[in-house]
C-alpha cells in the first residue's frame, strides 16, 4: 500500500482584502476572499478545487505560491536532494529560491501570462536562466527538449506569443512551468480559455506528465466535467470555505452537502434523452458578496434543505419582508438589520400590522426561517424580531476521508 | 548577434508595421515632410553656402527696409534690426530646428522615464514624493522660466535647451508612470515573479519594454511641438543670441515690417514652422496607429 | 412549418494583411419560426459571422462572393442600410456573451432600455403618455383649474414633440420652468414599460434596478437585463451567442430555463451559438455543426447526439467528459483547426479525419440528406466509420 506522504499542508488560511472608505482611508469592511481554510494535499494526487466566481478558489491558488501574503500556516514538506525531507514555511519574507524552483503555475489566459514582447524560445528559457540551472548551447537543447514534451517542436522557437493558437500558447506555459522539474504545480483554470477539442488535448497532456514526473497538481477550475477527469479528491468552495472534500468518486455518487448537489444538478448533460434542465435543483438568489458573508452556514439564504439552526439572521427576513411589500409600504417603514435581530420602525399601523400578517402566515407555512425565530417583541412604534446566535459551520467528518460543512450531518 | 531564424518573426512584425502605414495616406505625407527636412538639413552647405566661420550666422545685407524676394535673396532679406537674408536663415534654421528638437526630446525622455519608472514601479511614498515634485514642475511656465535662466545664465542655445528640456520632461514621467502601473498589474508579470525572477529584471525586461509605446508616441508630436517653443522662445527674442539663423528670430526681425507689406520676412520661416510641426504630428498619429493596441494582431 | 430564414450557398471571404481569409464556404442553413436553433463549432469556425451576416453586420474587408441570406423573406444582403436598421434590434436582436462588455458602463441600465424602447417605439411611447394625460384630465374635479391647464399643455407639447411639429416651440418649452414638465410623462411610461419588461426576466426588485449601473448587478443579473433589452421590441428571432459562457454553472442553469420560459411567451425563434454542447443538447430542437467555415453536420437534436454520423461531430461529442465517466475515455482529435487563409482543398476536415479517402483530399463533399431532417457533407455518409 502506498504510504499517503503530505506535500503541503494548509491550517486556517485567510485572505481578507480590506475595504477601505471614508476620507481617513479606515478599513470599513473586508472582502473575506478565503476564509479559514484547513486541508492537506497528498503526493502525487491530484486535488481539485470547484466552485463558482467569488468562492475565492483562485486566491487560494495564488495564496499557496506566495503570490498573495495570507494569514494562516502554509507549510510544504519536500524532498531534497540528499533524501531528507525538509518544510518550507510559507509566510517567511522571502520565499526561498529553493521552494520556488519546485512549486510552480499554470494560469488561466495563456494569452495574458506571456509577455507579448518575448518570443517562445525566451519565454522558456526564462526560468531556466533565473535559476542558472543551463546555458548557451546546453540550454537550447534544454528548451527544444521541452517543447516537444509538450507537443510542440523547434519551428515554435521563434514565434510570438500572438502567432499561436491558445492551445499552443498554453503549452508554452506549461514548458515554462514544468523547466524546473517542479513537485507541485497549481493549475488555476487551464484550460477555460480553450476550445473544446484542445481541452481534451491539454487535459491528455497534463495527465500523461504527472505519470511521467509525479507532479502533484492543484487542480482549479469551476467546469466539473475538467475537475472529474484529473482529480484524485475533490474540495467544493463555497464564500470563501471548503464545503465539501471527498475522494472523486463518492463525491459524484453522493454528494452531501446541498450546495454540491445543486452543482452537480446543473450540470448541462450531453444526452438530449436525458437532459438536467428539469430536475435541476435551481438556486435562488445569487452568491452573496463576500463583503459581509451570511452568518452561520454561508449558504443557508439559498440552501434547498435549510432548516432552523443554520444560522439565520435579521437581513434574511428584512429581504423576505421586502419582497412581499409593496413600493408605498416599503416607504413607510424602516427596517435595520443588526446580526441576529431585525428591527421594524414605522408609524404607519398599516404597515406593522401587515408585517406581522407575513411574519405570522410565515411560521404557518412552516418556512425554516420562522421556526427558528426566538422572540419577536413590540416597543411603540418597533417590532424587534430575535435569532438565535449562530456559529459558522466547520468541517466534520463523514465516513471514510469524507468531509462536510453541514449542520444536517452533525 | 540576432540568428536568422530570430530576424524573421521581428521583420514579419515591421513589415506588418510598413503595412499599417501605407494604408494611412496622412502618414506617408508625414513621413515624406520630415525626410525633405532631413535633407535640407543634410544638404544646408551645398544649397545655402555660408560666407563666414559660423555659419549659423545669417548673412548680412544691410539695408534700410526688408528687400523683397529677388535673385540674390530668393525669400528677400530682413532690413533692421537684423539683416538677415531670409532664404540662408530658413535652410540652417532647419538644422538648428532638429538639433534642438532632438537634444531636449531626447534629454526630457530620458528624465521622465527615469523619474516616471521608479515613481510607478516602486509606488507608496517614493510614488507620492516623486509625483508630487513633477507636479511643481508641470506648473512652471516655459517662458517665464526662459527669462529667469536667461537672465542668471546669459543667452546662447544651451539655455534654450535647458529651460524646455525642465518644463518638458514631467509630461514624459507621468505617461510612462501610467502605463507602468497598467503593466505591472498583468498576469504575465505575475507568472515572471512566481517563477523566482528578481524585481529590477522584471523591471527593465518586461515592464519597461511594455510601457514604451506611449512615450514614443509622444516623442514624435513632441518633436514638432518643441520647435513650436524655441520658435515662440526666440520670436520674443529670449534665449538665442540676435542674428542666428532660427526660425523664430528671423520671424521676430520681421515684426516691424509686418503692417508695411515685407510680408516674405514672417511667412516664409513660417511656413517652415508650419510644415515641420504638421510633419512631425502626421507621423506622431502614424506611430500611434502602428502602436494602437486593438489594430496591431499582438504586441500591444 | 414556415421558414424564419434562410442561408443558401453563401460564400464569405475577408480581405486581410495576411491574405484572404476564406471565412465561410457554401453555407446551406434553413432555420424554422418557433424553434430553438444551436449554431455549434470552435472558435474560428465561422458561426459568429454566420450569425452576424443575417444582419448584415459585417466587416469593412468582408466580401461575399456567392449565396444569399433571406431573413422573414427580405434579401438581406440587398437592404438599404435604413431597412437594415429597422430589422436589427428590432425583428433580431442580440445576446452576447459578456454582458459587462455589452452593456454601457456608464449608462444606468433604465436608461440603456429606454434607448432601444424609444428607438423602436416611439410612437407607441407618446400615445400611451398621451393617453394617460387625458385620462388624469379626466379625472380631474375643475375643467379649468391650473393643473388640467397644465395637463393639456403638456398634453399638447407631447404630440407636437411625437408628430415632430413647431420644433422651435417644444425646444422652447423644454427650458422654460412651467412646461419642461411634459416630458416626465413621457418618462414615467417608458419607465413603467422597462419595470415590466425586467419583471418578466425575473429581477428582483426591478425598480431599483432600473437606477442601478452594470457594475453593481451580478453577472447572471446582467445577462438578464441584457435578454430584457433584446426582448424589448419582441423580436422575431433572437440571436444569443454564447450567451451562458461567461456564467457560473447554477447561474447557467437559471438563465437557459429563462430563456426556454421567454421563448414560449414571447413567441420568438432563438439561434443559439456557442461551442458548449451540453447547452446545446439541454434547450435546442435543432443542431447545425460548423467546421472551417463550412456546415458539416445538421439535424435534429436527439439524432445528432445519438447517432453522429460526421467524423467531426463524433470527435467532439467523444471529447466530452462527463463527469462520472471513466478516465481513460476521452478520445482526442488529432491536429488542429486549420488556418482558414490556406484551408485544406476538398473536405476541409480531411487532414485531422481518421476515415479520409483520396475523394476527400479532392472533392467537397456537398450536404446530402441521409435521413429525414438529417443532413450531412461527408463522402462516407451513409457508411461513415461504422
Amino acid at each position: 500500500m502506498r504510504k499517503l506522504t503530505t506535500i503541503v499542508e494548509l491550517k486556517n488560511v485567510k485572505k481578507y482584502f480590506p475595504v477601505v472608505g471614508g476620507i481617513f482611508g479606515r478599513k470599513v469592511a473586508d472582502i473575506r476572499a478565503v476564509d479559514d481554510v484547513t486541508f492537506s494535499i497528498r503526493k502525487g494526487e491530484t486535488l481539485g478545487v470547484v466552485g463558482e466566481s467569488g468562492c475565492g478558489k483562485s486566491t487560494l491558488g495564488r495564496c499557496l505560491l506566495r503570490m498573495l501574503k495570507c494569514d494562516g500556516q502554509i507549510v510544504y514538506h519536500l524532498t531534497l536532494k540528499n533524501g531528507t525531507r525538509e518544510k518550507f514555511e510559507l509566510a517567511a519574507k522571502n520565499v526561498p529560491m529553493e521552494l520556488r524552483r519546485r512549486i510552480q503555475i499554470i494560469h488561466q489566459d495563456p494569452y495574458d501570462s506571456l509577455d507579448p514582447r518575448m518570443l517562445v524560445k525566451d519565454l522558456v528559457a526564462e526560468p531556466l536562466i533565473a535559476h542558472g540551472v543551463a546555458k548557451g548551447k546546453e540550454l537550447r537543447d534544454r528548451v527544444i527538449e521541452l517543447l516537444k514534451q509538450v507537443g510542440l517542436g523547434e519551428p515554435h522557437l521563434y514565434r510570438y506569443p500572438h502567432e499561436l493558437s491558445g492551445g499552443q500558447l498554453q503549452r508554452v506555459c506549461v514548458a515554462r512551468a514544468i523547466a524546473l522539474k517542479p513537485d507541485f504545480l497549481v493549475l488555476d483554470e487551464p484550460t477555460s480559455a480553450l476550445d473544446v477539442s484542445v481541452q481534451a488535448q491539454i487535459l491528455e497532456l497534463f495527465d500523461e506528465l504527472q505519470d511521467r514526473f509525479g507532479m502533484t497538481y492543484l487542480l482549479i477550475s469551476h467546469n466539473m466535467a475538467v475537475i472529474d477527469y484529473l482529480s484524485d479528491r475533490i474540495a467544493v468552495m463555497y464564500l470563501g470555505k471548503i464545503v465539501e472534500i471527498a475522494p472523486r468518486e463518492d463525491l459524484l455518487k453522493a454528494p452531501l452537502h446541498p450546495y454540491t448537489q445543486a452543482l452537480l444538478s446543473a450540470i448541462p448533460s450531453t444526452n438530449p434523452e436525458q437532459r438536467a434542465l428539469p430536475t435541476a435543483i435551481l438556486l435562488e438568489g445569487d452568491v452573496p458578496s463576500p463583503l459581509n458573508p451570511p452568518t452561520g452556514c454561508g449558504f443557508h439564504p439559498r440552501c434547498q434543505k435549510v432548516f432552523e439552526k443554520c444560522g439565520w439572521e435579521g437581513r434574511d427576513l428584512s429581504a423576505y419582508l421586502t419582497l412581499r411589500l409593496t413600493p408605498d409600504e416599503l416607504e413607510k417603514v424602516r427596517m435595520t438589520p443588526n446580526g441576529f435581530q431585525l428591527l421594524l420602525s414605522t408609524t404607519d399601523s398599516q404597515v406593522r400590522q401587515k408585517c406581522r400578517d407575513l411574519i405570522e402566515k410565515g411560521r404557518q407555512s412552516g418556512n425554516a426561517m420562522f421556526k427558528a425565530i426566538l422572540n419577536i417583541q413590540e416597543q411603540g412604534n418597533d417590532v424587534k424580531v430575535e435569532f438565535p446566535d449562530a456559529e459558522s459551520v466547520e468541517l466534520m467528518s463523514v465516513g471514510s476521508d469524507h468531509q462536510v460543512a453541514c449542520l444536517l450531518y452533525s | 548577434m540576432l540568428s536568422k531564424e530570430e530576424l524573421r518573426p521581428r521583420l514579419k512584425e515591421a513589415r506588418f508595421a510598413l503595412y499599417r502605414l501605407k494604408a494611412n495616406p496622412l502618414s506617408i505625407l508625414g513621413i515624406g515632410i520630415i525626410v525633405f527636412f532631413v535633407a535640407l538639413a543634410f544638404l544646408a552647405p551645398f544649397v545655402a553656402p555660408p560666407n563666414q566661420p559660423d555659419p549659423y550666422k545669417t548673412p548680412k545685407v544691410v539695408s534700410y527696409q526688408p528687400l523683397p524676394p529677388s535673385p540674390e535673396n530668393p525669400f528677400g532679406t530682413s532690413g533692421m534690426p537684423g539683416y538677415s537674408d531670409i532664404y540662408y536663415g530658413v535652410i540652417w534654421g532647419t538644422r538648428i530646428s532638429f538639433m534642438l528638437a532632438v537634444v531636449i526630446v531626447g534629454l526630457a525622455v530620458t528624465i521622465g522615464i527615469l523619474v516616471g519608472s521608479v515613481a510607478g514601479y516602486l509606488g507608496g511614498k517614493v510614488d507620492e514624493m516623486l509625483m508630487r515634485m513633477t507636479d511643481i514642475f508641470f506648473a512652471l511656465p516655459s517662458l517665464l522660466l526662459a527669462m529667469v535662466l536667461i537672465s542668471v545664465l546669459g543667452r546662447g542655445m544651451m539655455v534654450v535647451v535647458t529651460a524646455l528640456t525642465i518644463v518638458w520632461w514631467p509630461g514624459f514621467a507621468r505617461l510612462i508612470r501610467a502605463e507602468i502601473l497598467r503593466v505591472k498589474e498583468s498576469l504575465y508579470i505575475e507568472a515572471a515573479r512566481a517563477m523566482g525572477i528578481r524585481e529590477y529584471v522584471i523591471l527593465f525586461r518586461h515592464v519597461l519594454p511594455n510601457s514604451i509605446s506611449p512615450v514614443l508616441v509622444l516623442a514624435s508630436l513632441d518633436m514638432g511641438r518643441v520647435v513650436l517653443s524655441t520658435a515662440s522662445l526666440g520670436f520674443l527674442g529670449l534665449g538665442f543670441d540676435p542674428g542666428t539663423a532660427e526660425w523664430g528670430i528671423i520671424m521676430s526681425e520681421g515684426r516691424n515690417w509686418l503692417l508695411h507689406g515685407a510680408w516674405w520676412v514672417t511667412i516664409f520661416p513660417g511656413i517652415a514652422i508650419l510644415a515641420y510641426v504638421l510633419g512631425w504630428n502626421l507621423l506622431g498619429d502614424a506611430f500611434r496607429d502602428i502602436l494602437d493596441p486593438r489594430t496591431r494582431r499582438g504586441m500591444a | 412549418m414556415s421558414e424564419i430564414f434562410q442561408i443558401k450557398d453563401f460564400t464569405l471571404h475577408f480581405n486581410t494583411f495576411e491574405g484572404t481569409v476564406k471565412a465561410l464556404e457554401d453555407v446551406n442553413l434553413t432555420m424554422y419560426k418557433g424553434e430553438t436553433l444551436g449554431l455549434v463549432g470552435e472558435t474560428g469556425c465561422g458561426k459568429t459571422v454566420t450569425s452576424r451576416s443575417l444582419m448584415r453586420l459585417l466587416a469593412p474587408n468582408a466580401r461575399v462572393l456567392s449565396g444569399e441570406v433571406i431573413f422573414d423573406g427580405k434579401k438581406v444582403l440587398q437592404l438599404s442600410e435604413e431597412e437594415l436598421q429597422g430589422i436589427r434590434g428590432k425583428e433580431i436582436s442580440m445576446v452576447f456573451q459578456e454582458p459587462m462588455r455589452a452593456l454601457n458602463p456608464t449608462m444606468k441600465i433604465g436608461d440603456q432600455i429606454a434607448e432601444v424602447v424609444m428607438l423602436h417605439f416611439r410612437r407607441e411611447m407618446y400615445q400611451q403618455a398621451m393617453q394617460m394625460l387625458s385620462d388624469r384630465l379626466k379625472r380631474l374635479p375643475s375643467r379649468f383649474s391650473l393643473r388640467s391647464f397644465m395637463v393639456r399643455i403638456h398634453g399638447r407639447l407631447l404630440k407636437f414633440e411625437a408628430e415632430n411639429k413647431y420644433p422651435d416651440l417644444v425646444q422652447l418649452s423644454s427650458i422654460l420652468p412651467f412646461f419642461t414638465g411634459y416630458k416626465n410623462h413621457l418618462e414615467e411610461v417608458v419607465r413603467r414599460r422597462i419595470v415590466e419588461m425586467l419583471k418578466q426576466v425575473q429581477i428582483p426588485n426591478p425598480e431599483g434596478v432600473v437606477d442601478q449601473y452594470p457594475h453593481e448587478l451580478s453577472g447572471g443579473m446582467r445577462q438578464r437585463a441584457m435578454i430584457a433589452m433584446a426582448l424589448a421590441c419582441n423580436p422575431k428571432m433572437v440571436i444569443a451567442d454564447e450567451p451562458t459562457t461567461a456564467l457560473d454553472v447554477t447561474v447557467q442553469a437559471r438563465t437557459l430555463k429563462l430563456m426556454q420560459e421567454l421563448k414560449n411567451r414571447f413567441n420568438t425563434s432563438i439561434l443559439l451559438v456557442t461551442h458548449n454542447l451540453g447547452v446545446v443538447s439541454e434547450i435546442c430542437d435543432r443542431v447545425a455543426v460548423m467546421y472551417a467555415g463550412t456546415i458539416v453536420e445538421f439535424g435534429n437534436v436527439y439524432e445528432i447526439f445519438r447517432k453522429p454520423v460526421h467524423p467531426y461531430t463524433r470527435g467532439l461529442i467523444e471529447a466530452i467528459h462527463r463527469p462520472g465517466d471513466q478516465r481513460r475515455d476521452l478520445r482526442v482529435i488529432k491536429g488542429m483547426v486549420p488556418s482558414l487563409l490556406d484551408p485544406p482543398p476538398g473536405c476541409r476536415f480531411h487532414p485531422r479525419c481518421d476515415y479520409a479517402t483520396n475523394a476527400c483530399k479532392a472533392e467537397t463533399p456537398k450536404m446530402i440528406e441521409i435521413e429525414e431532417g438529417h443532413y450531412v457533407a461527408c463522402h462516407l455518409s451513409g457508411g461513415c466509420g461504422n
